[in-house]
Protein backbone atom coordinates (compact mmCIF):
# COMPACT_ATOMS: atom_id res chain seq x y z
CA UNK A 1 0.00 0.00 0.00
CA UNK A 2 1.44 3.54 -1.24
CA UNK A 3 2.46 5.97 1.53
CA UNK A 4 -0.49 9.31 1.09
CA UNK A 5 2.67 11.93 0.55
CA UNK A 6 3.63 13.95 3.55
CA UNK A 7 1.11 17.60 4.46
CA UNK A 8 1.98 20.60 3.77
CA UNK A 9 1.80 22.44 6.55
CA UNK A 10 2.50 25.76 4.99
CA UNK A 11 0.38 25.61 1.69
CA UNK A 12 -1.71 27.77 2.78
CA UNK A 13 0.75 30.51 3.86
CA UNK A 14 1.97 30.82 0.33
CA UNK A 15 0.49 32.37 -2.76
CA UNK A 16 2.05 30.38 -5.66
CA UNK A 17 -0.74 27.87 -6.64
CA UNK A 18 -0.59 28.26 -10.31
CA UNK A 19 -3.67 26.92 -10.99
CA UNK A 20 -5.88 29.18 -8.92
CA UNK A 21 -7.82 31.45 -11.22
CA UNK A 22 -6.42 34.42 -9.35
CA UNK A 23 -3.07 33.99 -9.00
CA UNK A 24 -1.23 36.45 -11.07
CA UNK A 25 2.81 36.61 -11.66
CA UNK A 26 4.14 39.84 -10.84
CA UNK A 27 6.84 39.48 -13.11
CA UNK A 28 4.32 38.31 -15.92
CA UNK A 29 2.04 40.97 -15.13
CA UNK A 30 4.62 43.96 -15.78
CA UNK A 31 3.98 42.77 -19.39
CA UNK A 32 0.32 42.73 -19.84
CA UNK A 33 0.11 46.19 -21.18
CA UNK A 34 1.78 45.08 -24.48
CA UNK A 35 0.71 41.73 -24.36
CA UNK A 36 -2.71 42.03 -23.71
CA UNK A 37 -5.23 41.78 -26.42
CA UNK A 38 -8.60 43.46 -25.01
CA UNK A 39 -9.75 46.95 -25.92
CA UNK A 40 -8.04 48.32 -22.93
CA UNK A 41 -4.74 47.35 -23.78
CA UNK A 42 -5.27 48.66 -27.67
CA UNK A 43 -6.67 52.08 -26.53
CA UNK A 44 -3.74 52.25 -24.00
CA UNK A 45 -1.35 52.09 -26.88
CA UNK A 46 -3.68 53.74 -29.38
CA UNK A 47 -3.42 57.06 -30.67
CA UNK A 48 -2.81 60.71 -29.17
CA UNK A 49 -6.62 59.77 -27.63
CA UNK A 50 -5.99 56.61 -26.22
CA UNK A 51 -5.60 58.27 -22.97
CA UNK A 52 -9.01 59.31 -22.88
CA UNK A 53 -10.22 56.35 -23.94
CA UNK A 54 -8.64 54.41 -21.32
CA UNK A 55 -10.08 56.36 -18.75
CA UNK A 56 -13.75 55.49 -21.24
CA UNK A 57 -12.80 51.87 -20.97
CA UNK A 58 -12.26 52.11 -17.61
CA UNK A 59 -15.52 53.90 -16.71
CA UNK A 60 -17.42 51.08 -18.84
CA UNK A 61 -15.64 48.18 -16.86
CA UNK A 62 -16.66 50.24 -13.42
CA UNK A 63 -20.34 50.55 -14.62
CA UNK A 64 -20.49 46.98 -16.02
CA UNK A 65 -18.93 45.70 -12.49
CA UNK A 66 -21.67 47.59 -11.00
CA UNK A 67 -19.38 49.71 -9.11
CA UNK A 68 -20.69 53.46 -7.63
CA UNK A 69 -19.20 56.12 -6.51
CA UNK A 70 -19.45 56.62 -2.95
CA UNK A 71 -21.44 59.95 -3.46
CA UNK A 72 -23.95 58.29 -5.65
CA UNK A 73 -24.30 55.39 -2.57
CA UNK A 74 -24.96 58.22 -0.07
CA UNK A 75 -27.00 60.02 -2.32
CA UNK A 76 -29.27 56.97 -2.64
CA UNK A 77 -29.21 55.97 1.03
CA UNK A 78 -30.06 59.37 1.66
CA UNK A 79 -33.32 58.86 -0.74
CA UNK A 80 -33.67 55.48 0.71
CA UNK A 81 -34.20 57.51 3.91
CA UNK A 82 -36.80 59.54 2.68
CA UNK A 83 -38.38 57.33 1.11
CA UNK A 84 -38.96 55.54 4.16
CA UNK A 85 -40.15 58.36 5.82
CA UNK A 86 -43.15 58.75 3.51
CA UNK A 87 -44.39 55.48 3.64
CA UNK A 88 -44.44 56.33 7.60
CA UNK A 89 -46.18 59.52 6.78
CA UNK A 90 -48.54 57.32 4.17
CA UNK A 91 -49.45 54.93 6.97
CA UNK A 92 -50.63 57.22 9.60
CA UNK A 93 -51.88 59.79 7.04
CA UNK A 94 -54.31 57.25 5.81
CA UNK A 95 -55.57 57.48 9.23
CA UNK A 96 -56.18 61.15 8.65
CA UNK A 97 -58.18 60.77 5.45
CA UNK A 98 -61.45 58.96 7.16
CA UNK A 99 -62.63 57.36 3.65
CA UNK A 100 -65.49 54.57 3.64
CA UNK A 101 -67.58 53.23 0.73
CA UNK A 102 -71.04 53.16 0.31
CA UNK A 103 -71.01 49.43 -1.15
CA UNK A 104 -69.05 46.14 0.36
CA UNK A 105 -67.28 46.56 -3.88
CA UNK A 106 -66.44 50.31 -3.33
CA UNK A 107 -64.87 49.91 0.33
CA UNK A 108 -63.03 46.93 -0.95
CA UNK A 109 -61.59 49.07 -3.58
CA UNK A 110 -60.50 52.41 -1.30
CA UNK A 111 -59.32 49.59 1.31
CA UNK A 112 -57.05 48.45 -1.73
CA UNK A 113 -56.15 51.85 -3.38
CA UNK A 114 -55.00 52.94 0.31
CA UNK A 115 -52.73 49.88 0.68
CA UNK A 116 -51.54 50.63 -3.22
CA UNK A 117 -50.31 54.86 -1.72
CA UNK A 118 -48.72 52.77 1.31
CA UNK A 119 -46.62 50.88 -0.79
CA UNK A 120 -46.09 53.52 -3.35
CA UNK A 121 -42.76 54.78 -2.40
CA UNK A 122 -41.13 52.10 -1.81
CA UNK A 123 -42.51 50.61 -5.04
CA UNK A 124 -40.99 53.66 -6.66
CA UNK A 125 -37.76 53.96 -4.74
CA UNK A 126 -37.50 50.16 -5.92
CA UNK A 127 -38.20 50.69 -9.72
CA UNK A 128 -36.01 53.37 -10.04
CA UNK A 129 -33.01 52.18 -8.30
CA UNK A 130 -33.39 48.51 -10.45
CA UNK A 131 -34.22 50.13 -13.71
CA UNK A 132 -31.46 53.10 -13.88
CA UNK A 133 -28.52 50.17 -11.95
CA UNK A 134 -26.67 50.26 -15.53
CA UNK A 135 -27.31 54.12 -16.50
CA UNK A 136 -26.17 57.04 -15.42
CA UNK A 137 -26.70 58.70 -12.06
CA UNK A 138 -28.05 61.60 -13.09
CA UNK A 139 -31.43 59.65 -14.61
CA UNK A 140 -31.44 58.20 -11.29
CA UNK A 141 -31.57 61.10 -9.44
CA UNK A 142 -34.12 62.69 -11.36
CA UNK A 143 -36.61 60.10 -10.96
CA UNK A 144 -36.34 59.65 -6.86
CA UNK A 145 -36.73 63.62 -7.01
CA UNK A 146 -40.08 63.73 -9.04
CA UNK A 147 -40.97 60.94 -6.96
CA UNK A 148 -40.45 63.10 -3.46
CA UNK A 149 -42.69 65.42 -5.24
CA UNK A 150 -45.45 63.13 -6.23
CA UNK A 151 -45.72 61.35 -3.24
CA UNK A 152 -45.37 63.93 -0.67
CA UNK A 153 -48.43 62.41 1.92
CA UNK A 154 -50.34 65.51 1.88
CA UNK A 155 -52.75 64.06 4.30
CA UNK A 156 -49.85 63.83 6.91
CA UNK A 157 -48.16 67.77 5.92
CA UNK A 158 -52.04 69.48 6.17
CA UNK A 159 -52.52 67.66 9.57
CA UNK A 160 -49.08 69.26 10.58
CA UNK A 161 -49.94 72.79 9.10
CA UNK A 162 -53.35 72.70 10.69
CA UNK B 1 -44.14 46.40 -27.64
CA UNK B 2 -45.40 43.26 -27.99
CA UNK B 3 -48.72 41.84 -27.42
CA UNK B 4 -48.17 40.59 -24.14
CA UNK B 5 -47.10 44.10 -23.25
CA UNK B 6 -50.43 45.43 -24.78
CA UNK B 7 -52.34 43.00 -22.89
CA UNK B 8 -50.53 43.80 -19.50
CA UNK B 9 -51.08 47.42 -19.88
CA UNK B 10 -55.04 46.55 -20.79
CA UNK B 11 -55.62 44.56 -17.85
CA UNK B 12 -53.95 47.12 -15.46
CA UNK B 13 -55.97 49.60 -17.48
CA UNK B 14 -59.31 48.41 -15.72
CA UNK B 15 -57.90 50.07 -12.02
CA UNK B 16 -56.93 53.14 -14.01
CA UNK B 17 -61.18 53.43 -15.11
CA UNK B 18 -61.58 52.54 -11.30
CA UNK B 19 -59.76 55.65 -10.38
CA UNK B 20 -61.35 57.70 -13.34
CA UNK B 21 -64.61 56.47 -11.94
CA UNK B 22 -63.91 57.54 -8.36
CA UNK B 23 -62.95 60.69 -9.54
CA UNK B 24 -65.64 61.71 -11.66
CA UNK B 25 -67.80 60.47 -8.26
CA UNK B 26 -66.14 62.71 -6.59
CA UNK B 27 -66.11 66.00 -9.25
CA UNK B 28 -69.98 64.99 -9.18
CA UNK B 29 -70.59 64.43 -5.83
CA UNK B 30 -68.90 66.95 -3.71
CA UNK B 31 -70.14 70.04 -5.33
CA UNK B 32 -73.82 68.72 -4.31
CA UNK B 33 -72.18 68.31 -0.99
CA UNK B 34 -70.99 71.43 -0.37
CA UNK B 35 -74.14 72.35 -1.19
CA UNK B 36 -75.86 70.21 1.31
CA UNK B 37 -73.91 71.39 3.75
CA UNK B 38 -74.49 75.04 2.43
CA UNK B 39 -70.99 76.08 1.97
CA UNK B 40 -70.03 79.14 -0.56
CA UNK B 41 -70.35 77.23 -4.01
CA UNK B 42 -66.92 79.81 -4.30
CA UNK B 43 -64.99 77.07 -2.52
CA UNK B 44 -65.11 73.98 -3.95
CA UNK B 45 -61.94 72.65 -4.76
CA UNK B 46 -62.44 72.56 -9.17
CA UNK B 47 -58.61 72.00 -9.62
CA UNK B 48 -58.34 69.19 -7.07
CA UNK B 49 -61.68 67.63 -8.22
CA UNK B 50 -60.43 67.77 -12.23
CA UNK B 51 -57.35 66.19 -11.52
CA UNK B 52 -58.56 62.98 -9.83
CA UNK B 53 -60.73 62.79 -13.11
CA UNK B 54 -56.99 63.48 -15.39
CA UNK B 55 -54.42 62.59 -13.41
CA UNK B 56 -54.64 58.52 -13.26
CA UNK B 57 -54.93 58.80 -16.86
CA UNK B 58 -51.96 60.88 -17.49
CA UNK B 59 -49.55 58.90 -14.89
CA UNK B 60 -50.76 55.82 -16.95
CA UNK B 61 -50.06 56.82 -20.16
CA UNK B 62 -46.64 58.35 -18.97
CA UNK B 63 -45.64 54.85 -17.51
CA UNK B 64 -46.45 53.39 -20.48
CA UNK B 65 -44.26 56.15 -22.70
CA UNK B 66 -41.75 55.35 -19.92
CA UNK B 67 -41.44 52.20 -19.81
CA UNK B 68 -42.58 50.90 -23.48
CA UNK B 69 -39.13 49.37 -24.85
CA UNK B 70 -38.39 47.66 -21.56
CA UNK B 71 -38.94 43.50 -20.99
CA UNK B 72 -42.13 43.20 -20.03
CA UNK B 73 -41.22 42.26 -15.82
CA UNK B 74 -39.85 45.95 -15.71
CA UNK B 75 -42.79 46.77 -18.11
CA UNK B 76 -45.30 45.82 -15.57
CA UNK B 77 -43.58 47.15 -12.85
CA UNK B 78 -43.73 50.58 -13.65
CA UNK B 79 -47.07 50.15 -14.74
CA UNK B 80 -47.51 49.33 -10.70
CA UNK B 81 -45.77 51.76 -10.12
CA UNK B 82 -47.64 54.22 -11.81
CA UNK B 83 -51.03 53.25 -10.25
CA UNK B 84 -49.52 52.84 -6.87
CA UNK B 85 -48.45 56.60 -7.48
CA UNK B 86 -51.91 57.39 -8.42
CA UNK B 87 -53.73 56.04 -5.15
CA UNK B 88 -51.56 57.87 -3.17
CA UNK B 89 -52.02 61.20 -5.46
CA UNK B 90 -55.70 60.37 -5.10
CA UNK B 91 -56.00 60.53 -0.94
CA UNK B 92 -53.36 63.79 -1.43
CA UNK B 93 -56.14 65.62 -3.82
CA UNK B 94 -59.07 63.89 -1.37
CA UNK B 95 -57.10 65.85 1.99
CA UNK B 96 -56.65 69.05 -0.46
CA UNK B 97 -60.28 68.95 -1.31
CA UNK B 98 -62.35 67.84 2.30
CA UNK B 99 -59.41 69.95 3.89
CA UNK B 100 -61.08 73.03 2.33
CA UNK B 101 -64.10 72.41 4.66
CA UNK B 102 -61.93 72.69 7.64
CA UNK B 103 -60.02 75.30 6.54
Amino acid sequence: MPRPPAPDDDAALRWDEFDDPSYSDPSLSALAPEQGDDDAGHDAAGGPDGGAAGVDAAADLERASGARSPLETVLTALAAVVYLAYTVGWIIGIGLVPLSGPTVAIEIMYQFSEFLAIIAAPLWFAAVVSLTRDGRAAHRFSWLTLGTFVLLPWPIVLGVLA
Amino acid sequence: MTRTHVGVAALLSLLVGWFVFDGVSSLVGLPALFAQLGVDPARVPWVALWAGVVLPVVLYLAAIVVARRQSLTRFTLVLIVALAATAAVRLSLIALATGSILL
